[in-house]
């Protein structure tokens, strides 16, 4: 059969003529990828970046989030517990034990790398008690109502009295090293020695983004394996064949090893949004190694390998560009509204499935041909 | 030729196709109509928190907002303005200029029936006064412990402003507003300015947004991909065939998401232009097919074999394509589930709508295409015998 294409005839011609040749060139790409996939990284979302920087409500939350730190800080909540009647608990947080104890932690987590400020009422308290904390609950309860330190109490104390809270400030470079905060600050509260009746945890942006790191990690191999597993499951019932099962998988194996290598090389990471794109690119990338088995095989019954596969690829070669095109223009269409929060998986969603395709007109036909055996009594050419 | 059961029901399926073009026909049409309707009424989700990994820490976030009511607080930025050149304009933004304009909005917004809690520098001075000169409000300040009110270089300050938004949009819409009047006419003293911010402000603009592109990346990707289709396919209405059941699969997606209260949000606005770029093979690989088998084959063998083969292949690739995307709903973020399975539904519609549609809408195209040509060749003949006539 002679292709509406020439090039697309002579691609044809040539990998069915010269597999060994495309899957050695295949693997020599793959062991370049595989060193820029070590260079991949996990990063943080920044929500501010992905939204439009000439917008004043975007500028002034974003001097708000730089200048007054509200990305770099964190809240420890001090709360009193449901306690047993007549038991000697605190049972309001402004108890002077729970008062040395605020004052106690305040001072230790002003050693915890790159604090710039703690808060705790503690402090005022003692500010206007000569530098001490008086005894008793009394004292303390006038010494709070002393308008001065109105603010203060408002924002540090609950209205009820059970829960109190420390502000920690750190400086920008505290997001370069959050795991280190972080296990340093679940140092200080596990061995700070609390009350009995008070519970002690800790909240805000510094200590929660190692957590989001960490969840990213366990879901993106999570969701990976579900999606591989559930195309296994469909590719043998599809074609209840081991062979013609895997065969497929090739394309997205070397499809998503070579995103993740390329989007390495050019210095590029995954985020809690694009962490799903490797169950997605799988989803979408196997669908061109389907096509081309699909037709090999009904070829394959009335030709030789290396005739079914030169009319297959003549076939569908075509029709995958031109899916693959409007596959790339839909992702990037996302890049191009205001909002730019789904940019970047569209833009890795762009070089997964451009790779997977790929690796499905190289690798997944040259593996066809070189695996398949010609059976008897079929014609040679075309 | 050896066939598998689902080869020989989709040939099976092409039969009746052939036959109930019209048929199949008015069904999408009913379908697509209430589909429509329901589509207009679909709801957007702005919170980005709603669509991040919920961490036991956002439990304490949540009950520290209960208790202090400062999680989702709109705020005033009030900055000295760095670009004026104003004769007098304060240098620090703890001067008394500032601070008496900080208490004249603070009692303004308190007056207002939405807002429950003001609080600011203002809040301080109302028990002391306005202070004399700069020094004297240092001092105050000072005292007060209020550092956390002020950036660094005391060039800003920030009014916080505690109030039920409950669920309407329309909530934040009026605090916006109220603020903005307020602002106006609380005395802003020259070389200052102060803008309305915060997570509700921002949620505003990220709704307002969310409906520009959602209808923008959509129609922009439309075009491009139907004029590749197009030139592509070298024919406008064979370009339209591959096209129509995108356009049916994102209505019937977008219908069907009203149907079961699923929101349109951040990680979902993008969906029409995704599904359009991955769901236009089924169509581009069912038409060409046709074409290919029609060369030498009659109307119902070429369509036989089209919707068998490719039916075939396409249920496949659809399949592992859901699978993909299903595979992100057991993902912690919830916006990222979302997202799966919209695409997920998003996909089987454009799957069934090629498989059990598009080929009825190949043989109407076909048909009416021989109709016109027909009608076009009776005329020329007409006319050249016509000619003919005159000539003998």
């Amino acid at each position: 059969m002679v292709g509406k294409n020439k090039l697309i005839n002579k691609y044809a011609r040539f990998i069915s003529n010269k597999p060994a040749m495309v899957l050695i060139i295949s693997l020599v790409i793959t062991a370049f990828m595989i060193y820029g996939m070590i260079n991949l990284k996990t990063v943080n979302m920044d929500y501010e970046e992905m939204l439009p920087q000439d917008n004043p409500v975007v500028n002034s939350f974003k001097v708000i989030s730089e200048e007054f730190g509200g990305e770099n800080s964190a809240i420890i909540v001090i709360e009193i517990e449901d306690s047993e009647p007549n038991s000697n608990e605190p049972v309001d947080v402004r108890d002077p034990r729970v008062i040395n104890y605020l004052d106690k932690l305040s001072n230790e987590l002003r050693y915890v790398r790159d604090v710039t400020a703690v808060s705790s009422i503690a402090e005022p308290i003692k500010k206007l008690n000569e530098g001490h904390i008086p005894n008793t609950l009394n004292e303390i309860i006038v010494t709070l109502d002393n308008p001065t330190i109105s603010y203060q109490k408002n924002s540090l104390v609950s209205k009820d009295s059970s829960m109190s809270l420390i502000t920690v400030k750190f400086s920008e470079d505290s997001t370069d090293h959050a795991k280190e905060i972080e296990k340093e600050v679940e140092k200080i509260i596990e061995n700070s020695n609390k009350p009995a009746g008070i519970s002690v945890q800790a909240t805000g942006d510094v200590l929660k983004d190692p957590k989001i790191m960490r969840i990213i990690g366990e879901d993106m191999s999570k969701t990976s394996i579900v999606s591989l597993a559930g195309i296994i499951l469909v590719l043998l019932l599809m074609f209840r064949s081991i062979k013609y099962g895997f065969l497929p998988l090739t394309a997205i194996i070397f499809g998503v090893l070579w995103a993740m290598g390329f989007l390495g090389l050019i210095g590029g990471g995954l985020n809690t949004m694009t962490s799903g794109t490797i169950s997605m690119i799988m989803g979408v990338g196997i669908d061109f190694g389907i096509q081309i088995i699909v037709r090999f095989r009904q070829e394959f019954k009335t030709l030789d390998k290396r005739s079914a596969m030169e009319k297959t690829m003549n076939a569908v070669i075509g029709p995958i560009l031109i899916t693959t095109l409007a596959a790339l223009i839909g992702f990037q269409a996302m890049s191009l509204g205001e909002l730019t929060l789904m940019a970047d998986m569209g833009n890795i969603m762009s070089l997964g499935v451009f790779f997977c395709m790929f690796a499905a007109i190289t690798v997944v036909p040259s593996l066809i041909v070189i695996i398949e055996k010609d059976k008897a009594n079929k014609p040679k050419h075309l | 030729m050896r066939l598998n059961y689902i080869e020989k029901f989709l040939m099976r399926i092409a039969v009746f196709q052939k036959k109930n073009a019209i048929l199949i026909l008015i069904l999408t049409l009913i379908i697509s109509g209430f589909l429509t309707f329901q589509m207009t009424k679909i709801s957007m989700q702005s919170d980005l928190k709603e669509a991040m990994p919920r961490l036991s820490m956002d439990d304490v976030s949540d009950r520290v907002a209960d208790k202090f009511g400062s999680q989702d607080a709109v705020l005033i930025l009030v900055q000295l303005d760095k670009d004026s050149d104003e004769v007098g304009a304060p240098t620090d933004i703890r001067d008394p200029k500032v601070i008496k304009f900080m208490i004249n909005l603070e009692d303004r917004l308190s007056k207002e029936d939405s807002i429950d809690k003001v609080t600011s520098i203002g809040t301080i001075f109302k028990q002391t006064g306005i202070p004399e000169n700069i020094e004297t409000s240092k001092l105050i300040l000072s005292k007060a412990g209020a550092e956390s009110l002020f950036n660094k270089d005391y060039s800003a300050t920030l009014m916080y402003i505690t109030c039920d938004l409950g669920s309407s949009e329309n909530g934040v819409k009026e605090i916006n507003l109220a603020a903005q009047k307020d602002i106006e006419t609380s005395g802003l003293p020259p070389g200052v300015k102060a803008t309305v911010t915060g997570t509700p402000s921002m949620r505003d603009m990220i709704l307002t947004l969310m409906k520009h592109d959602a209808m923008f990346t959509l129609l922009l990707a439309a075009g491009i991909i139907l004029i590749l289709l197009i030139v592509t396919q070298r024919s406008f209405t064979k370009g339209i065939i591959v096209f129509l059941p995108l356009t049916l699969g994102i209505i019937w997606t977008l219908g069907t998401m009203t149907l079961f209260g699923i929101k349109l949000s951040i990680a979902t606005v993008g969906i029409g232009a995704m599904i359009l770029g991955l769901a236009v093979e089924y169509g581009v690989f069912m038409v060409q097919r046709y074409h290919e088998e029609r060369e030498d084959k009659t109307q119902e063998d070429a369509l036989k074999i089209a919707v068998g083969g490719v039916g075939f292949s396409i249920l496949g690739s659809g399949l592992t394509t859901i699978v993909g995307f299903l595979a992100l709903t057991i993902s912690v973020a919830p916006m990222l589930g979302d997202l799966g399975s919209s695409l997920a539904l998003g996909i089987s519609f454009c799957l069934i709508i090629t498989i059990f549609v598009t080929p009825s809408f190949i043989i109407l195209e076909e048909n009416l295409e021989r109709r016109l040509t027909h009608k076009s060749h009776i005329k020329q003949t007409e006319k050249i015998k016509q000619h003919q006539r005159k000539k003998w």
